[in-house]
């Protein structure tokens, strides 16, 4: 069994519904003893316009390989209707690998670490949560010092506590 | 794979992806790697001869990665094989010819790094 992290992400329509249903999805044979993050509340990341986010992470455990969970990724976004209306634009549904284990996956489709995640916020206050030590396998340091150094300046917060997953 | 389709190429996109161009930090993870991988080869290379399976999967576990950050995509492939065939003790003998060829192929993908290395240089 692998552990491996996701980062969840949804701007439209019943976002955490959205969250619920993939975190569901997920939870059906594609990873097994989930921890959930926080749902956390984010401006939208490269264009404030759009609405704002909803993000989480998720760890679980899986025998799956990464191209295969990349690929159930995908499918759940698929039945959850995601839309690309934009780069970085709306979209129910947004799934990342972040972490698969200590390993390092650089193919032509699925990068992991996810190249991006030290720089965000909206994934490093989640992650933090539930990963404050796990060390960053290429720039070798822990989720709670990437998430102290991030220039990240969006407002992320938890949102409604009455509405958490 | 054998040394006629082993690439040794480098392609450093993703980590300059991840370390957002900063080409300081690139030239120092080539640094390490040029400094770190002679002794995990020597390690390969003593656990290969002492046919101890568990520390030749152990050791390829610990290069794959840089490997794979280095963008090295062929000497990534050819330690995730040697790791998981020496972890379950099966096709030892190709673990073997693997290793020779990762032997075969080490100087030329030090001399490319060696020369990325200076292009960033020029960068800088």
């Amino acid at each position: 069994m692998h552990s491996v992290y996701f980062s969840l992400g949804s701007n439209l329509g019943n976002r955490m519904l959205n969250l619920k249903k993939a975190v569901n999805l997920l939870g059906k044979g594609i990873i097994q003893t989930p921890i959930y993050s926080s749902v956390y509340e984010t401006k939208a990341w490269g264009n404030t316009q759009q609405p704002d986010f909803l993000n989480m992470v998720v760890k679980g455990v899986t025998k799956l390989t990464p191209l295969q969970l990349l690929n159930h990724c995908q499918e759940i976004e698929k039945t959850l209707g995601r839309k690309r209306i934009e780069h970085w634009g709306s979209r129910i549904i947004d799934i990342d690998i972040l972490f698969y284990e200590d390993q390092v996956i650089n193919i032509e489709n699925l990068k992991i670490p996810h190249p991006y995640l030290h720089k965000r916020k909206f994934v490093l206050a989640p992650l933090k949560e539930i990963a404050a030590e796990f060390l960053h396998p290429i720039l070798k340091k822990t989720i709670k010092t990437l998430y102290s150094t991030c220039e990240d300046d969006l407002n992320v917060c938890i949102f409604d506590t009455n509405q958490q997953i | 794979m054998d040394r006629n389709n082993f690439k040794t190429d480098i392609d450093l996109s993703y980590l300059r992806e991840v370390v957002s161009g900063n080409t300081e930090f690139m030239i120092e993870m080539i640094d390490i790697f040029l400094d770190q991988t002679p002794g995990f080869v020597d390690d390969l290379t003593k656990a290969i001869e002492e046919k101890d399976w568990p520390k030749v999967a152990l050791v390829a576990h610990k290069l794959k990665p840089t490997f794979s950050f280095m963008g090295i995509a062929s000497a990534n492939e050819l330690m995730e094989d040697i790791e998981r065939d020496a972890r379950d003790q099966t096709n030892l003998d190709e673990v073997v010819n693997r290793f020779h060829l990762m032997q075969d192929v080490l100087q030329t993908i030090f001399d490319n790094l060696q020369q990325k290395k200076q292009e960033l240089l020029k960068e800088g």
